[in-house]
């Protein structure tokens, strides 16, 4: 009798350990966001870009699909204004704010989906400066033991002038794909196209309604 | 012991674990139950916003009235418009902050959270802040909001900013009348209010009671292994217990709630904000903040909102330290004093002291700070000096930098989560780090 009991114990101990690697990972990945908005913010290119799987997707806006990290590396300095870093040059603000993560974590255990929402302020000392808003809709995958980013999606909603703010925003027409990428193709076209902020779009959501357990159509 | 004594002190400790461990689950649960509520009033999506309620939750917004039960939630979010929104509105509410507050039993718990609003209505951009603290109810495994009241500190027009743009909440539909008038009766800035917290001070309040357990017994292979998993356990819970620590800083800074901002610190615990110079000391830190920044408690026509985002924090082993990269996101002014956005970074230090998290040392270089009037490419203040704060510092700053639009990078206090290597110093090439030498005289 005892032996069987200390069988149960120990089983329930094994879902137990299960149930705390699961809170560790949603600590890990979130961690794991925020590293990566502090990093862009002081130009550190190379560490966001580290973190990043081998064969990692980078996607934003309208831009196509870049594949893999040495990719995906130059895609964040072309699109953070060219300067090596790691820092940034006089005048250069970056602050990409991380805010509202929710993490969904694979059954398994070995892959996960967040969505994040982004307040940024950008801008060039006496020349101009933004405020800007949008969505992530990230995936992360495990590898040997550590979290990784193996696919960043971000959906920019809007980035506005500071004189006027949104409400001057005009609709986009035609093409608005990110100007400092017209000598840097994407490998694949994007996934999906929208218009952004005067319009309206909401970025699919990767998971089902907390309560009602349906898909939240967007 | 006989083996079914040392089996049943085994059971207890698991059993302890168990409720610890689905406590921190329900955490995750309320978060994601509020940053959903978020996304969904974002696109105008009320229906899905109003389903994240009980039964009979209940809902209030400014002094909106109280709305009784999720069909009237429903058709109260809708007041805003019909569902998604009208080409050119923005709805957004960036929902962040929280100190989650878990009832002992893990059937209810309470949460304090913020909004940053941008806005857009009928061509008029504006912007507007807020404080909620709601109840969640756990339905049988399913968390629900029991009940929502956001109070609105501030809302105002784009162009001009707060203090001077101010806008005045609206008052009850006439429309669709609530069921009951607003439990609060306050007004928005230039007029202040404090929405009381849900949680006593973490350092000098109550502290949440620990199961009293016996001793696991020596010896035993899975005494062992759920001594191990405890050690898990504990350093989950001091994460999330300096995260609430550094946001209830926050909270309290907002307000100019002083003497809980000194309560939060120890007699050998450091202050030292933007360039001027270190306070040694509890005393010291209550000094700074009520010579430096002004009366306590929130002041009409003043707004002083620290708020405290993407919290990193880094728990040592041994669970007697720890670290914390931060992000404020200031708003500031007064109708005394300028009108300002800053944008401030902390490395900070807690360590526990009998099994509470106090803070140890904040150390917070600014970004950048510029006026509300101007914007950050046209205005900025190069950095706060130890002559320019009224009470000295004990001592001088332990770094001279100068902020935007010159660069500074306080080093990550954690490795490159993937790499495991630490991040290398700037390069001076970037061009963007001032040579402290050309201001040196300047300076002195």
């Amino acid at each position: 009798m005892s032996d069987q009991r200390r069988k149960e114990l120990q089983e329930r101990l094994a879902r137990l350990q299960d149930e705390a690697q699961r809170r560790e990972d949603y600590l890990a990945i979130i961690r794991c966001q925020r590293a990566y908005g502090f990093y862009i913010d002081k130009g550190y290119w190379r560490e966001a870009s580290n973190l990043f799987t081998q064969d990692a997707t980078y996607e934003q806006g309208v831009d196509g699909v870049y594949e893999g990290r040495e990719r995906i590396h130059e895609l964040i300095v072309k699109l953070s204004g060219g300067n090596p870093g790691p820092g940034l040059p006089f005048g250069q603000l970056n602050e990409h704010f991380q805010l509202q993560p929710v993490i969904t974590i694979a059954q398994d255990g070995a892959s996960a989906q967040g969505r994040w929402h982004a307040l940024s302020m950008t801008g060039q000392y006496g020349e101009h400066a933004e405020w800007g808003e949008g969505v992530y809709e990230n995936r992360y995958r495990k590898e040997d033991g550590v979290w990784k980013i193996s696919a960043l999606r971000f959906y920019p909603n809007f980035v506005a002038p500071y004189e006027g703010g949104w409400a001057s925003l005009k609709p986009v027409e035609g093409d608005w794909r990110s100007p400092e990428l017209a000598d840097f193709p994407s490998d694949r076209p994007p996934s999906e196209t929208y218009k952004p902020y005067p319009d309206i779009f909401t970025p699919p959501f990767h998971y089902v309604h907390p309560v009602t357990g349906e898909e939240v159509k967007s | 012991m006989s083996g079914e004594a040392t089996l049943d002190v085994l059971e207890a400790h698991l059993e302890a674990a168990e409720l610890r461990l689905a406590r921190l689950a329900s955490h995750e649960a309320v978060e994601r139950l509020q940053r959903s509520y978020g996304y969904y009033v974002d696109k105008g999506l009320w229906s899905a916003a109003a389903d994240l309620f009980a039964e009979d939750g209940t809902w209030e917004w400014g002094q909106s009235g109280v709305y009784k039960g999720r069909e009237r939630i429903r058709a109260a979010l809708a007041l805003r418009g019909p569902e998604g929104l009208a080409q050119g509105e923005l709805n957004t509410h960036f929902t962040c902050q929280p100190i989650v507050t878990v009832a002992e039993d893990n059937m209810t718990a309470k949460a304090r959270w913020r909004a940053d609003m941008q806005l857009c209505k009928n061509g008029k951009g504006s912007w507007a802040e807020g404080t909620f603290e709601n109840m969640y109810v756990n339905d049988d495994g399913v968390w629900k909001i029991a009940s929502l009241h956001f109070y609105v500190t501030v809302e105002c027009d784009y162009d001009l900013g707060w203090v001077v743009g101010d806008m005045p909440m609206e008052g009850p539909s006439e429309e669709l009348p609530p069921d009951e008038p607003p439990t609060e009766v306050y007004q928005s800035l230039p007029e202040v209010y404090l929405p009381a917290y849900h949680y006593p001070n973490p350092v000098t309040g109550a502290q949440p009671k620990k199961p009293v357990l016996p001793d696991l017994p020596a010896g035993d292979d899975l005494g062992a292994d759920i001594s191990a998993l405890s050690e898990r356990i504990e350093r989950l819970e001091d994460t999330r217990a300096c995260e609430k620590l550094q946001r209830a800083y926050g909270y309290y800074v907002d307000k100019a709630m002083w003497d809980d901002v000194a309560d939060l610190f120890v007699d050998e615990s450091t202050l030292e904000i933007g360039g001027r110079g270190v306070f040694l000391g509890k005393k010291r830190v209550l000094e700074y903040m009520g010579i430096g920044l002004g009366p306590t408690g929130p002041q009409r026509e003043q707004i002083i909102n620290h708020q405290q985002f993407q919290g990193i924090v880094s728990v040592a082993e041994d669970g007697k330290t720890a670290r914390g990269r931060w992000r404020a996101f200031v708003i500031g002014g007064s109708s005394w004093a300028p009108v300002n956005w800053g944008d401030c970074l902390y490395e900070n230090h807690y360590r526990k002291i009998d099994g509470v998290w106090v803070m140890d040392k904040l150390h917070a270089p600014f970004t950048m700070y510029t006026l509300y009037s101007e914007g950050w490419h046209k205005t900025t203040t190069p950095n706060t000096r130890p002559e320019s704060f009224p009470p000295p510092p004990d001592l001088p700053p332990t770094v001279i930098y100068l902020t935007y639009p010159n660069y500074y990078c306080e080093p990550f206090h954690y490795p490159n989560p993937v790499t495991g290597k630490d991040a290398p110093p700037p390069n001076p090439a970037a061009g963007g780090v001032a040579n402290m030498a050309d201001f040196a005289d300047d300076e002195r």
